[in-house]
């Protein structure tokens, strides 16, 4: 019978969930889904990190390979994100180039890392001027269940956090360069982003981490990145208008779930390394 | 090269470090002891995990881990034809086979290349055999296979995880196909070879040097797919291929363990 409402008439099946102040899936509206995370699951990238948030899940792997730096920028090195939305993840994706919500995605996940600057782009520096390093950070969903930006970013800062790049002799008699993949350096990482995207149910009503269902029937979207007890992004594309009110409670249980996922972080390093 | 407007674009060229690295003297296969580099036993296989009901949103799904390689599987469909493709009053198949980008040593590009292309076909043909196609006709069935990780039988590691995941999608089918790969080196026989066990037609050029793959129907002991490469006698590719056979009745009873516990994983959720 709940099956048949669901299917009919979602949006009066979410409601009166919602009125009891729960949903559908048992969370209360200001909870996340469990949340898990794998740190170093792929040994052939450089760094790579599967994170799962309830279903929706996200692998990242990063690549590094060495390119000459732009001119104007001679110690700077490259950081390459690009989500990947495949046909494999959802029914909602065909096969072929990136559709619109990737694009944006890669995009949003690009914003993050340049405007919270959580990579120093001179520490990708070989030899001023001829080499630096770019990293390739894909992120590819496996399992798309709603809130995926959340997961993206969490995936991109814990496989980072991972990366390790081989060593690198400058041979200044040749000009050459040779790598030594036995001996590595771990990446520097400066700030955590995390970021916390609500969803706005009929207009008033502020869900936190929504499931695809929740997704696809909100009326607005608000994803807040934040570093530490600062904040960094606010993306607020369209949607209802909401009162200031709203927007500190946002914010505040944003700052709450940053910590949450830089212990979580954490803690997965440090079963990691031993 | 055009560039890619709907990605974020680095660098308009770059090379992988593993390029500037000093060149290692290839190692042998096997030490003095017979045993691999990774400590197996020439006919060892790698232990297999298999996990069913990974992608929530999928008809059917499988993931499977044989050490370093890693595969995930989803299946949609049977659903209406979407291109424009030719008529068939039968059901078809489609395959899609992808690498990721970090899945290699050497960084892989986003379209499909060459040996995708070829995985895709091969797949294809080693499942159709085992399919009940005139059960939805006029209609597709769509196979996603992605590759995490590689560390060599990459194809054999597909056949057995798109089948398990058809399985798992309830589409109707003969038998499940598992997949096995050989390595031919001179009179051995590695089995399951790992990356830098595989056969490359640039650096073995000698008389049965080569692989072989291998996808079987265990309960029906019919093979539906061989693949071969190199130069190999014909005594020695029946050896090889009856090895391969043999390892992929054995992993037949894993194929139902992991399905019939999804089975009962679904039952117990619905009552």
């Amino acid at each position: 019978m709940a099956a048949d409402v669901k299917t009919a008439q979602p949006l009066q099946y979410y409601r009166k969930f919602i009125e009891k102040d729960v949903r559908p899936d048992e969370r209360t509206l200001e909870e996340f889904r469990p949340t898990v995370l794998n740190i170093g699951c792929v040994t052939t990238a450089e760094g790579s990190a599967l994170v799962k948030l309830g279903n929706t899940t996200v692998m990242c792997g990063i690549k590094a390979e060495i390119a000459s730096p732009k001119t104007e920028e001679p110690k700077k090195g490259y950081i390459v994100p690009n989500v990947e939305l495949g046909p494999l993840c959802s029914i909602l994706f065909r096969p072929g180039p990136p559709g619109d919500q990737a694009q944006r995605l890669s995009q949003f996940t690009n914003d993050v890392i340049t405007h919270s600057c959580c990579i120093n782009k001179e520490d990708l520096c070989i030899v001023p001027g001829k080499y630096v390093w770019v990293l390739y950070c894909d992120m590819v969903c496996l399992n798309y269940d709603g809130n995926i930006s959340d997961a993206c970013v969490l995936a991109l800062l814990a496989a980072l956090k991972n990366t390790s790049l081989p060593k690198v002799v400058w041979d200044e008699d040749t000009e050459t360069i040779e790598t030594d993949h036995n001996t590595t350096t771990q990446l520097n990482i400066i700030c955590e982003p995390v970021s916390s995207t609500f969803s706005i149910f009929d207009n008033e009503v502020l869900l936190v981490d929504p499931t695809v269902e929740e997704e696809s029937l909100s009326t607005g979207e608000v994803t807040i990145v934040t570093i530490d007890d600062k904040i960094c992004m606010i993306r607020k594309p369209g949607g209802s208008p909401l009162t200031p009110q709203q927007l500190d409670l946002c914010i505040n249980r944003s700052f709450i779930r940053s910590q949450e996922v830089i212990r979580l972080i954490q803690e997965t390093l440090n079963s990691v390394d031993r | 090269m055009p560039t890619d407007t709907r990605r974020i674009t680095g660098p308009e060229s770059s090379v992988s470090p593993y390029s500037f690295c000093k060149i290692q003297e290839p190692q042998p296969l096997f030490n003095s002891q017979d045993l691999r580099k990774d400590g197996r036993k020439c006919d060892q296989v790698r232990p297999i995990f298999l996990k069913t009901g990974v992608v929530s949103k999928a008809q059917g799904s499988a993931y499977l881990e044989q050490d370093g390689t890693k595969v995930i599987c989803a299946v949609y469909g049977p659903r209406a034809v979407i291109k424009k493709e030719e008529f068939s009053m039968k059901g078809q198949l489609r395959c899609d086979f992808k690498y990721t980008t970090f899945s290699c040593k050497y960084r892989r590009q986003y379209q499909q290349d060459n040996e995708e292309k070829d995985y895709s076909v091969q797949l294809l043909e080693a499942l159709e055999p085992a399919v009940l196609l005139h059960k939805f006709p006029k209609a597709q069935v769509n196979i996603y296979v992605t590759v995490l990780q590689n560390d060599g039988s990459a194809l054999a590691a597909s056949i057995t995880c798109s089948s398990v995941a058809l399985c798992d999608a309830g589409i109707e089918m003969y038998d499940l196909v598992t997949g096995c790969s050989t390595r031919l080196a001179g009179d051995r026989l590695l089995l399951d070879p790992c990356k830098h066990e595989e056969y490359s037609s640039k650096e073995h050029s000698e008389v049965n040097n080569g692989s072989v793959t291998v996808g079987l129907m265990p309960s029906l002991n019919q093979i539906s797919a061989v693949t071969s490469s190199g130069e190999i006698q014909f005594e020695h590719l029946k050896k090889a291929i009856n090895k391969c056979s043999e390892i992929c009745v054995q992993l037949y009873p894993v194929c139902q363990q992991s399905l019939s516990k999804s089975v009962k994983e679904n039952i117990k959720e619905n009552t």
